[in-house]
């Protein structure tokens, strides 16, 4: 279960109008956390909108939904004047009238997405502090204790602390692992002639001059490049600690956190 | 005689590299990543038993875009339509007996999607797999046999004076080749994406790829002092410059 109200060390702050539950760094004098925490605050102000904005932000879907409602009508009333006998006339009518509902109200929300009055809205990038980091999802329900009485079993903010940083160190490696595809994809062999298309990350020798010195692996030419292997196995550590530190404070690393060591 | 490509020899109009290569490459070259900030490249043919024009057409269908062998004739799936379109007609009229046109219409539809939708999938998928086992074979070839040089190593290798054994340049090339390709792909890593910072999956790829980088640069050192190339400064990622 998710927090229900702040607790020392444990913060909601309003960032894109959405709610987003904040763990401080436990190094941190109240005075100084409040410190920060007011300034992650002011920060992160701009990328919320005024209920008028956010109101006026929904006019595309509410008018694609108006424009269908019309639409069905419109269907209902033509198939009434058209009266016909046989099913399959009446499918085919239907279908065709569907199509034409569906396309306007689609068409009609996607011109408003650049209405004028919702394209001179600032975009406010979110704003990162070091001291105030936001809680993972996966991290979250621990959070915020088990059962209707909060606070009562729910874990010190010093806990959550660690246990965030650890998280955000494996999914940091997680996504280090799809960058690094990126970059060594043009050193990718070809997928088609690929014996083994389950492993994702497959590398040959390079492209141009596979097959002597200084690659993969002389003559390896479906080895796997040392940095994916020395990224695997700093995510496998990772991973441990978390699943480590998870057994000391009680946080249960494996029911929510993406597969580190048990996936592969 | 070692015989030097020029980059995508003969890449004309119409096989599929329509666009402006030149612009391309200038404009690719702002990202700071990538074979084209390299003034440009020459292909080595490293297999002695393979032809000029052989050479030229592998690494032509490898780095362009396919060009799809022959569009796919729009008659038979034309064809097999119409007739799942009567076909469908006449079903209704003949066997349900339906007299409202909307019926027609509806038997009509179905029986035209039902006849031409799988015709038209069917040879577009023909010519799809074949463009592509063209484009792989090609690229296999080009692979194999070619080696991607800086320029100036097309002028050293030719200039007056040199003796070299077909292997040794071929040797140095891929040397070459290997540590090019170790540099941008340490370059790609650094500054890729300027944007994220991850110190601790940096700290684990970073010396792993500088590491790749040295001994490539090693093994082009000593084979380089062998042959007495001088290693140009482009081959060092720009990040370590």
């Amino acid at each position: 279960m998710a927090p229900t109200r702040e607790r020392p060390g444990i913060v909601r702050v309003r960032i894109s109008d959405r709610e987003v539950w904040h763990v401080v760094d436990p190094s941190l004098t109240p005075a100084e956390a409040e410190e920060a925490v007011r300034a992650h605050r002011a920060a992160n102000a701009p990328t919320n909108r005024s209920l008028v904005r956010r109101v006026l932000a929904w006019t595309p879907g509410v008018v694609a939904l108006v424009v269908l409602g019309g639409a069905f009508w419109g269907t209902v009333v033509v198939m009434a004047e058209l009266d016909l006998a046989e099913l399959p006339g009446r499918i085919a009518v239907a279908v065709v009238l569907g199509g034409i509902g569906f396309v306007a109200a689609a068409t009609a929300g996607i011109v408003l997405l650049e209405a004028p009055w919702r394209r001179d809205r600032v975009e406010a990038e979110a704003a990162t502090s070091p001291r105030v980091v936001p809680i993972p999802g996966s991290v979250l329900g621990w959070a915020g204790g088990g059962g209707a009485d909060v606070g009562a079993d729910a874990p010190a903010a010093a806990d959550v602390w660690r246990v965030v940083a650890a998280v955000d160190v494996l999914s940091e490696l997680e996504a280090a692992h799809w960058r690094l595809g990126d970059v060594l994809y043009w050193r990718l062999d070809d997928p088609d002639d690929d014996p083994d298309p389950d492993d994702d990350l497959d590398y040959g020798a390079d492209g141009h001059s596979h097959g002597d010195d200084a690659d993969a692996g002389p003559g390896d030419r479906h080895g796997t490049h040392p940095a994916v292997v020395a990224l695997d196995a700093a995510r496998l550590r990772a991973s441990e600690e978390l699943r480590a530190l998870g057994d000391e404070v009680g946080f249960a690393a494996a029911a929510g956190v993406r597969p580190g060591a048990e996936g592969s | 005689m070692s015989v030097f490509l020029d980059d995508v020899p003969g890449g004309t109009l119409g096989h599929g590299d329509e666009f402006d290569r030149d612009a391309s490459a200038v404009h690719a070259s702002g990202s700071g990543v990538g074979p084209h900030d390299r003034g440009g490249t020459r292909w080595l043919v490293a297999d002695p038993h393979l032809s000029r024009q052989e050479a030229e057409a592998a690494l032509r269908s490898a780095l362009t875009w396919p060009r799809v062998g022959s569009p796919v004739d729009p008659t038979a799936a034309g064809a097999a339509a119409a007739g799942g379109g009567v076909l469908g007609i006449a079903l209704a009229v003949g066997a349900f007996g339906l007299v409202e046109w909307p019926s027609w219409i509806a038997f009509g539809a179905v029986g035209a999607a039902a006849g031409g939708i799988p015709v038209w999938a069917w040879l577009d998928g023909r010519v799809q797999e074949q463009t592509r086992a063209r484009q792989r074979a090609a690229t296999r070839v080009a692979r194999e046999s070619l080696v991607e040089v800086p320029a100036s190593f097309a002028t050293w290798a030719g200039s007056d004076g040199k003796s070299l054994a077909h292997d040794d340049l071929v040797a140095l090339a891929r040397a070459v080749s290997a540590t090019r390709a170790a540099a941008s792909t340490l370059d790609a890593w650094r500054w890729g994406e300027p944007d994220v910072d991850w110190p601790h999956a940096h700290a684990v790829v970073d010396p792993v790829l500088v590491g790749e980088y040295e001994a490539a640069r090693a093994v082009l050192d000593e084979l380089a002092g062998s042959l007495s190339y001088e290693v140009p400064a482009e081959v060092a990622p720009e990040s370590l410059r």
